[in-house]
């Protein structure tokens, strides 16, 4: 890279590109762009954490279950943040109830290494957890 | 050019790892707007997100030469900043 004049039309730095420079032992590389960016800054040289993301392990528990109208079901939704290096996450969910249209679930942070367990009851919301 | 408006909060990096940030343009949330490096001889490296909204909302629009990426520009001293392209 050189430095250049100010100029709205100089290419940003993309996802993959790295800027460095060698004199000072910095380097600076986007690992994601999308709403917020993750940058990945080293100093030094000193080589500095190494971000990868993934999508996360989902499951839903039980798979399946039938009841009568009115009847209460609950479905435990388990999210395993499965990134190395990189910040927590901030994963959103969203319930879809027959009949009842899409719902949010509440938003949970799960550091890496974690699981985050929603626990979704479909009758009622307010049953919803958020932990690890 | 939009040149730096305002005091939004930048972080200083003094150590290695990741950050993340929010576009420049939106209110003040849990994230900084800029990341700032020190070189050994004290200039500044900045790191900043752009986005076409608010007060880039006309800058920026259509253009993903900025808003696709990450801006890296270089404090020398001085009244402005050196961006550097890739």
């Amino acid at each position: 890279m050189t430095p250049t004049t100010p100029d709205w039309g100089h290419p940003a730095l993309g996802v993959g590109d790295v800027f460095s420079d060698p004199a000072s032992g910095i380097t600076i590389a986007p690992v994601w762009v999308n709403g917020t960016a993750g940058v990945n800054v080293t100093v030094g040289g000193s080589g500095g954490a190494t971000c990868v993301r993934r999508n996360p392990a989902v499951t839903v528990s039980p798979a399946q279950q039938q009841g009568a109208p009115s009847t209460m079901l609950t479905y435990t939704l388990s999210v395993t943040n499965t990134d190395t290096g990189c910040p927590a996450p901030n994963y959103t969910t969203q319930a879809n109830v027959p009949g009842d249209g899409p719902r949010a679930l509440r938003r949970c942070w799960v550091p890496g290494g974690w699981d985050g367990h929603l626990d979704h009851d479909a009758g009622d919301l307010d049953g919803l957890r958020c932990g690890r | 050019m939009a040149q730096l408006r305002g005091s939004p909060p930048i972080a200083t990096v003094a150590a290695s790892g990741v950050y993340v940030i929010d576009p420049y343009e939106t209110a003040a949330g849990s994230n900084p707007k800029a990341l700032k490096v020190m070189t050994p001889s004290g200039n500044w490296y900045y790191a900043e997100y752009r986005q076409a909204l608010g007060f880039d909302a006309e800058n920026l629009a259509g253009n993903a030469n900025v808003t696709s990426g990450l801006l890296v520009h270089l404090w020398q001293g001085g009244p402005t900043t050196v961006y550097l392209s890739t």
